[in-house]
């Protein structure tokens, strides 16, 4: 298990200050659809020790990144950075859900997240980037983007090597 | 010092309408910008798996406008908060920095973090201005009642917001001085949930299914945005949100750069509407316009 990224991380956000004043879970747009969900609790668990369960758990996957937690927290607490620190560690022992490996993929092979999907105009036409008058860009090589995943030790599997 | 135009992966695949329209903007009022040589993801979505990983793909984009003397200009919320969160992120760690630096330095790259990382929007504010905007309108867009919606990472974390990050009021005023009112909403600050909704889709269809409800209840005629994932939240997923809620949750919604765009002269095709697929036409027909 490497727990460092989240030590690291852990040791400049000081959840050991978060006294439970809940405008994290109040500003939070998971917690209002999600009871399980509290970014607060997060925190304590992890402040706490409760690695394993929290990487084995779905939960730390939900929250959307939206920073309203780490805007309003009055004690910089910072939840949202505490959640990418848990996804990291998640990450390291093999945890990625399967969308963001699909990302991940996805990257290494085009460039970007996800394929030209192409759009269906009011003229009822499926259009592409390519059929449209918009700048080409050239698409950096895969082996260059994938040698940022391989140093990071990321074990996921990426394709072709 | 101009600008280098990143367009983020949204823009790639699927939101051309957001490059076309911003680029006819820059042009009209003559912003200096050149686009990226070459595109790869910023790396925001792998801060989540590994955020050393994220630090590269972002430094190296910093590093190549860095060599050009230019600062970046992003389309989308989520580059431009990634840019300047991993700027910020590199300039403090030091071994992160040089960690990135050596493998840049292969390629003869070096990230200095010396430029500005900006968005679309704040440069129609600073660069552009209310005066230019002003004597370049060509059509009122009197009668207009939109909704605003901002996007969360232009307005949080604090250090980078475009404007205030709990009340901002900047997108409002530059709908308003094209002629349409864009009046407060209760659910105006509700995030789109687009990361939320790789591990819940469902869910995350229901809250936007929401916001689309309350913007179509409370009588506005479209939806404003400036980001490409909330645009495709909102307007890409109306078709599935209305089977979801069984009942017709589709309104216009469009990008502020087209709303701009036709505001000063552009025609709907010129601008990428026809490349909206939520009912544009709708709103064109409110200013006595249509698809030629």
């Amino acid at each position: 298990m490497r727990y460092d990224t989240l030590k690291e991380i852990l040791s400049w956000i000081k959840p050991e200050v978060c006294f439970r004043c809940n405008k994290c879970v109040s500003g939070c747009p998971v917690a209002k659809k999600i009871d399980e969900y509290r970014p607060n609790r997060i925190v304590k668990l992890a402040y706490f020790g409760h690695i394993d369960e929290l990487i084995n758990s779905e939960l730390i996957w939900y929250c959307t990144q939206c920073f309203t937690c780490t805007e309003r927290c009055p004690m910089e607490v910072a939840p949202a950075d505490v959640i990418i620190a848990l996804r990291n560690v998640a990450s390291q022992n093999h945890k990625t859900p399967a969308p963001w490996i699909r990302m991940a993929k996805n990257i290494v092979a085009i460039g970007a997240i996800l394929p030209d999907m192409g759009v269906v105009t009011v003229d009822k036409k499926l259009l592409k980037r390519k059929d449209l008058d918009i700048h080409k860009y050239r698409i950096t090589e895969s082996d260059r983007l994938r040698e940022y995943f391989r140093m990071s030790k990321i074990p996921i599997s990426l394709g072709e090597e | 010092m101009g600008y280098m135009l990143y367009p983020g992966c949204m823009v790639m695949s699927e939101q051309y309408q957001y490059e076309m329209s911003a680029k006819k903007i820059l042009r009209h009022f003559g912003i200096d910008y050149v686009d990226f040589p070459e595109f790869h993801c910023c790396g925001e979505p792998m801060k989540c798996i590994n955020v050393l990983t994220w630090l590269t793909m972002a430094g190296r984009l910093i590093a190549i406008a860095e060599k050009e003397k230019r600062d970046i200009l992003t389309l989308c919320n989520g580059c431009y908060l990634s840019l300047n969160k991993a700027k910020k992120f590199l300039l403090e760690d030091e071994s992160r920095r040089e960690a990135v630096n050596n493998t840049l330095a292969n390629e003869g790259l070096e990230f200095r973090g010396k430029i500005k990382i900006r968005h679309i929007m704040s440069v129609i504010a600073d660069d552009i201005g209310r005066k230019k905007i002003e004597a370049n309108i060509k059509r009122k867009l009197n009668g207009l009642k939109l909704a605003v919606h901002y996007g969360c990472h232009v307005l949080r974390p604090y250090e980078f917001a475009i404007d205030d990050p709990e009340n901002p009021t900047l997108v409002e005023r530059y709908v308003e001085l094209l002629g349409a009112e864009a009046p407060y909403y209760p659910e105006r600050m509700d995030c789109c949930m687009i990361l939320f909704s790789n591990i819940k889709p469902k869910e995350a269809d229901i809250i936007r299914g929401e916001k689309l409800l309350a913007i179509k209840k409370r009588g506005f005629d479209g939806l404003v945005t400036i980001c490409p994932l909330c645009q495709h939240s909102y307007e890409t997923r109306q078709k599935r949100i209305s089977k979801l809620f069984k009942q017709d949750a589709s309104i216009p919604t469009i990008y502020y750069t087209q709303l701009l765009g036709i505001a000063i002269g552009f025609s709907p095709r010129e601008v990428g509407l026809h490349l909206n697929s939520s009912p544009v036409e709708q709103l064109l027909r409110k200013i006595g316009l249509a698809f030629e």
